[in-house]
């Protein structure tokens, strides 16, 4: 069965934040090749400049815009860098984040609000700034990566299971505040993804990578953890005109995980 | 092949059956036996209001046809007038459940196992979301249970490449269900399973 063609995207100006490696990077890549073009951001100039180089070695128009999703006024210049190369930003993908994975009661609160601040203030910064050229444009989708933990919780991830949980209401409110009339909000809720950060969660836990991967893998229905491609391409339909009817909504993408 | 099942064929069926052909060939199975206009399918007469029926032409055509790797199934329409709880009869009320409940389990026994033995498949099972469910008892459980069938039958077949998810329309807007049900049939949604999606323009 093959995928069919997502309808909506050829030639849409995208900004996907945290797309240096992981999740954002399969990101990025996706929207490219689905034909948008792609503002490549991170927290590192050199992981987004990486990425920006590898869509354009694929074909797809796509530059580096480096910044702090968490600094208001990085947010504000990284997103008139985009209006001015690219042209002004029809998809937010909000995927920056950041986990310490620690024991809440010995959590620095400096770390706690740092996590706050990428994980939650991020997505309402970058929604804030590209919000009103959507909502003149009439058309606009900001597809944002909550997390499973957003919804049932995990040990040691406190602050970052509290932002995530936030960004499931942000995206309820945001579409109800702004949604219809061509622009959305919705989330995605991500399982357990192959991604570098299962070398925090296995430092945590005391084990080898490979170990936690495997011990992830017995806590879904398809007995393996996903890859950043299978939420990229959820990614790619909610912002799509096929993903128009999930607006406010966050989508479980967990291997049958969510509750 | 991509298999879509229903108790009846009605103008949401074809109309979903058309936007589903642009995946690959289809196959309609139905009580009546032919395509619908405008729909580009195969077509089996099959009754799978009962699990003999499903499995006798569920045989039938799985020998005519390529394997199936997707099932999607559908909802019985809507009764066109509401039946207060208390003047259900015992016959609305077991006719509800058959041709919602028992044709997508009579239709998941029959594909499943084939797509196990292959190792991918992929099962979307359309159902009705009530909003406003007065008078509509019968037909609120008959879907309440189907999006269970459904997040429960993930649970067995999901190692085995299987992913089984529910989609929930308006009344009578079984068209509304084809994006998600594209989304859910492509190989973009391998992780997406004993999920209930609720496609509605709006918070679920």
């Amino acid at each position: 069965m093959t995928t069919a063609s997502l309808r909506g995207l050829d030639g849409r100006v995208a900004l996907v934040t945290g797309a240096g490696q992981g999740i954002g990077a399969a990101i990025a890549t996706r929207l490219g090749e689905e034909g948008c073009r792609v503002a490549v951001n991170s927290l590192q100039p050199a992981k987004a400049a990486a990425t920006a180089e590898r869509l354009r070695g694929a074909g797809a128009v796509a530059h580096a815009f480096p910044a702090d999703v968490a600094d208001a006024s990085q947010v504000d210049d990284m997103v008139s860098g985009v209006e001015e190369t690219l042209g002004p930003v029809e998809i937010l993908v909000n995927n920056a984040a950041y986990l310490d994975m620690e024991r809440m009661l010995d959590q620095d609160p400096a770390i706690w609000n740092r996590m706050i601040d990428v994980d939650l203030t991020g997505p309402f910064l970058c929604a804030r700034r590209v919000l009103a050229g959507m909502l003149g444009a009439a058309w606009g989708r900001i597809v944002t990566i909550s997390s499973i933990w957003g919804l049932i919780g995990a040990k040691g991830a406190t602050a970052y299971c509290s932002a995530k949980g936030g960004l499931v209401e942000m995206t309820r409110a945001l579409d109800a505040e702004v949604g219809g009339a061509g622009v959305s909000a919705s989330a995605i809720a991500p399982g357990i993804i192959d991604t570098p950060q299962l070398a925090s969660d296995a430092g945590f836990a005391g084990i080898s990578v490979e170990e936690m991967k495997a011990r992830y893998a017995t806590q879904d229905l398809v007995g393996r953890i996903g890859t950043p491609e299978e939420i990229a391409g959820v990614v790619a339909f909610l912002a799509s005109d096929d993903g128009a009817a999930f607006r406010g909504q966050t989508l479980p993408v967990t291997g049958g995980r969510s509750e | 092949m991509l298999l879509i099942a229903a108790a009846a064929v009605d103008e949401g069926v074809a109309e979903l059956a058309r936007s589903m052909g642009e995946l690959g060939p289809t196959l309609l199975l139905s009580p009546a036996g032919k395509a619908p206009p405008g729909v580009d399918a195969a077509v089996a007469a099959a009754d799978l209001t009962t699990a003999e029926g499903a499995a006798r032409d569920w045989l039938a055509a799985e020998h005519m046809h390529d394997p199936v790797d997707v099932l999607v199934t559908v909802p019985a329409p809507v009764p066109e007038s509401p039946t207060k709880v208390g003047d259900v009869t015992d016959e609305l009320w077991s006719v509800c459940l058959r041709d919602n409940l028992s044709v997508a389990a009579h239709a998941a026994r029959a594909a499943v196992p084939g797509m196990i033995r292959r190792g991918y498949g992929r099962v979307a099972m359309v159902t009705w979301r009530l909003d406003e469910p007065a008078g509509y008892v019968a037909l609120a459980t008959a879907c309440g249970a189907v999006r269970h069938l459904a997040r429960t039958l993930a649970s067995e077949v999901g190692e085995q490449g299987v992913t089984v998810n529910a989609v929930s329309v308006a009344p009578g807007r079984l068209p509304d269900a084809a994006p998600a049900v594209r989304l859910l049939c492509s190989p973009d949604a391998g992780f997406v399973t004993s999920e209930a999606l609720v496609p509605v323009g709006g918070p679920a």
